[in-house]
């Protein structure tokens, strides 16, 4: 049973594909997201001023940085989709490619290595007035057709499928640091890192690869605090309807300094069917996060959960948990050695799993970026040892 | 480095200090722009004289840091530092008022701002404080619009920055 849970973790990281979603940006003053994402909330689509950013802040840079700046040549090219084309104001496009090879170890003994198709995907983004819309679409392998099941739009078992990981419309509000929107939508909760086999992403299914949900929402970001409620209508992707949650989240995080931020969040849903154990079940998160940049080249990011999951009717409930802890070293433009340690306990897995990650990113050119991931994990049972390579390319 | 400077504070009548060098000078501008958007830029490039019984304080803004290369440069194309190249704020001496030994003074002062060769009123609110030993620890904030200066309102990629400017400048003395 155990050792089925882990080949099922384990391959639905395989399978699953992954998405942008940087708060480390911290380091840079920027402890809100939707000066540069299309998602408020941060996360997949940048906007101009983000994909500029990315350019000026992310990537590696070859020379010096003033000199390069004051040249004639300095503007970032990402605006009109990488200066290729001149798009009108109203609209921005947006694409992802990600490859990866993974290797994975039980006990030492590798079980499991093969290339990795992640995620081949198309945006768009309007913006006309204080109307916005958004939508991504991918492509999703045969092999990964079980694994990207809650962001399916067509339901073939057997071939590849169409994935929508989010599509929303809504209208702007206070001058544009509101958003009132009603779609797909990435669940408002925690952290959005990156890392979306973490146990915080997993264990509160908030993360956003595919665990986005059908809903409303409304997000709002001032200088100095940013929050987002959601209320949940449930799932389209999943079938039948009695598995679908409906309920709400949110989260409400506050800076206290530009380069420091903490937050709460709240998670509520409730299914006629659990997906894990086919029963009527309340699910509940509470937790807290927070990011910090002490030191320009240093991001310390921290989220805890609590986790509770009321069996309706039956009066049982289990009460679990899940911790992160990651530190990010820039150690020169571009280039990010990255740690971290995970635990997490829930009903279903009662006994504490602990993680270490170790992690190595670079921003090697515009749009393109390169990672590697060795990942540890124990539990009860033999330990596991994953191994991820990747690249990425984005427009 | 700062160029030494002396002057001579008449403050209130109460307090008659020559006063070296500022120390410590750090400036801080707070911009807010579209969707929670903040911008800081600093420097530690302040000059302190005495002009005509006024205190005057000039920034370099070329010097102004906002943690991005490109967005300096922009900064500087807006404030046209080419042919303005720094901040002058002028406060009659008389103004001020400094504090007795271990005590902290707060108060408001008028003084003049010119920035973009622009003048204008403006009003700073200050608080001294005297740590001992003769030192006076000196804050000073005040807003402004950067219309009122001149000075077009930036807007980058479909992120504008409101024109209000929060400006805060902190440093030291000490009466020798």
């Amino acid at each position: 049973m155990r050792r089925a849970f882990w080949s099922l973790v384990l391959v639905s990281w395989a399978a699953s594909g992954t998405a942008h979603a940087y708060p480390f940006m911290i380091r840079h003053g920027y402890t809100q997201c939707a000066s540069c994402h299309t998602d408020p909330s941060g996360g997949t689509l940048l906007n101009e001023y983000g994909r500029a950013q990315s350019e000026l802040l992310l990537s590696s840079i070859y020379g010096h940085e003033e000199e390069l700046s004051d040249s004639a040549g300095a503007e970032p090219t990402a605006g009109g989709l990488l200066g290729l084309a001149a798009l009108p104001s109203w609209l921005r496009l947006g694409g992802w490619l990600r490859e990866g090879y993974i290797w994975n170890a039980v006990d030492g003994r590798i079980v499991d290595r093969r290339l990795l198709q992640m995620r081949a995907d198309v945006g768009a983004d309007l913006r006309i007035g204080a109307f916005r819309a958004a939508a991504e679409l991918g492509y999703s392998s045969a092999d990964a057709t079980t694994f990207t099941q809650l962001a399916q739009i067509t339901r073939s078992t057997t071939g590849p499928n169409l994935i929508g990981r989010e599509f929303w419309a809504g209208v702007e509000t206070f001058g544009g640091d509101g958003l009132l929107r009603a779609g797909r939508i990435n669940v408002p909760f925690g952290l959005r890192n990156l890392e979306h086999t973490s146990f915080v992403r997993t264990a509160t299914q908030t993360d956003i690869n595919e665990d986005q949900t059908y809903g409303v929402a409304f997000a709002i970001s001032r200088p100095a605090w940013r929050a987002e409620m959601m209320a949940f209508l449930g799932n389209l992707s999943v079938h039948p309807d009695a598995y679908r949650e409906r309920g709400g989240a949110g989260y409400l995080e506050v800076s206290l300094a530009p380069t420091t931020a903490l937050g709460v969040s709240a998670l509520a849903a409730r299914s006629d069917a659990s997906l894990a154990t086919r029963l009527p079940t309340l699910r509940q998160a509470y937790g807290g996060f927070a990011r910090a940049s002490p030191w320009q080249p240093v991001v310390v990011q921290v989220e805890a959960d609590l986790l509770l999951n009321n069996q309706l009717g039956s009066g049982a409930q289990d009460v679990g948990h899940a911790e992160w802890l990651q530190t990010d070293v820039e150690v020169f433009r571009g280039l990010h050695l990255l740690g971290a340690l995970e635990g997490m306990k829930t009903g279903a897995t009662p006994v504490l799993q602990k993680g270490a990650w170790a992690s190595l990113w670079w921003f090697a050119f515009p749009h393109v970026d390169f990672r590697a991931d060795v990942v540890q994990r124990w539990s009860e049972g033999p330990s596991t040892l994953t191994v991820l390579v990747q690249a990425n390319g984005y427009l | 480095m700062l160029p030494l400077l002396r002057a001579v504070l008449l403050a209130g009548g109460l307090v008659h200090a020559a006063i070296a060098s500022p120390s410590g000078a750090a400036v801080l501008v707070s911009m807010q722009g579209t969707a929670g958007l903040h911008i800081e830029g600093t420097t530690h490039e302040l000059a302190i004289s005495e002009r005509d019984g006024e205190l005057v304080f000039q920034v370099p803004l070329a010097g102004v840091d906002t943690g991005i290369g490109l967005r300096n440069r922009h900064m500087r194309g807006y404030l046209d530092t080419a042919h303005f190249p720094e901040a002058e704020l002028r406060v009659a001496q008389k103004a001020l008022v400094f504090p007795a030994p271990g005590e902290t003074t707060e108060s408001d002062v008028p003084g003049i701002l010119t920035l973009h060769g622009v003048s204008r009123s403006c009003s700073i609110h200050y608080r001294v404080e005297q740590a001992g030993s003769g030192e006076y620890r000196v804050r000073g904030t005040t807003r402004i619009d950067m219309r009122d200066f001149g000075v077009d309102v930036p807007a980058y990629l479909g992120v504008r920055v409101e024109p209000g400017v929060a400006i805060q400048v902190d440093f030291s003395l000490r009466a020798i």
